[in-house]
């Protein structure tokens, strides 16, 4: 049984071409934004910043084969234990902190309620997104 | 969970490269796969005992403690 013909690059090459596609576009980013924010040319940093993550997500939704089943199946994963760490996190300390500050024990830094703030925003986005995924399963 | 891929894919004299070609994914996944450390979807299951031409029972089995 032939697994590829000649001019078929075949999926693992396809998938490694598309995955280093990906990581170069996302490299490309990262390095464009600061080199020209570095350069004091803030504006033109973040355009050329957009085009590269753009070029990546199209890449990455384009692609048939840049994730398989185990990649999706990392994916859900690693999401659940964010979540739990966060969630753990976010149960814990906010209240304690909370109860410092109104205590006059422990002056919060701004840093800390804006860590906070995020974890929270991101606990809203996670309840949208299941309740519609709910919906929709 | 436990499989037996290892030994259908070497009775093919097939590299796990080959094998992940075969059926649309990483070798990495074929690898993970053989080392008992991912239990692929039935979906991924089904092509491969499709493809070794034998049924899903000859390559996965539960372990005893997993039967109901």
């Amino acid at each position: 049984m032939s697994l590829t013909s000649t001019d078929d690059p075949g999926p693992l090459a396809e998938r490694r071409r598309d995955r280093r596609l990906f990581g170069g576009l996302i490299a490309a980013a990262m390095f464009a934004f600061f080199t020209l924010d570095l350069m004091g040319r803030p504006i033109v940093a973040v355009a050329a910043y957009w085009t590269f993550v753009a070029g990546a997500i199209v890449v990455l939704y384009r692609s048939d084969v840049i994730m398989d089943e185990r990649d999706a199946a990392l994916e859900r994963i690693t999401s659940h234990r964010t979540i739990q760490v966060i969630g753990g996190g976010l149960l814990v300390l906010a209240p304690g902190i909370d109860a410092l500050a109104e205590a006059n024990v422990y002056d919060v830094p701004p840093l800390v309620d804006g860590v906070l703030f995020g974890w929270g925003a991101v606990f809203v986005v996670w309840g949208l997104a299941y309740g519609v995924t709910r919906l929709r399963r | 969970m436990r499989n037996h891929v290892r030994e259908y894919r070497t009775d093919a004299d097939m590299s796990q490269a080959d094998l992940a070609a075969a059926v649309d994914v990483s070798r990495q996944t074929i690898n993970s796969i053989e080392r008992d450390r991912y239990d692929p979807s039935l979906e991924l299951a089904l092509k491969l005992a499709a493809y070794f031409d034998c049924l899903v029972e000859d390559l996965f089995e539960l372990e005893a403690d997993e039967a109901a």
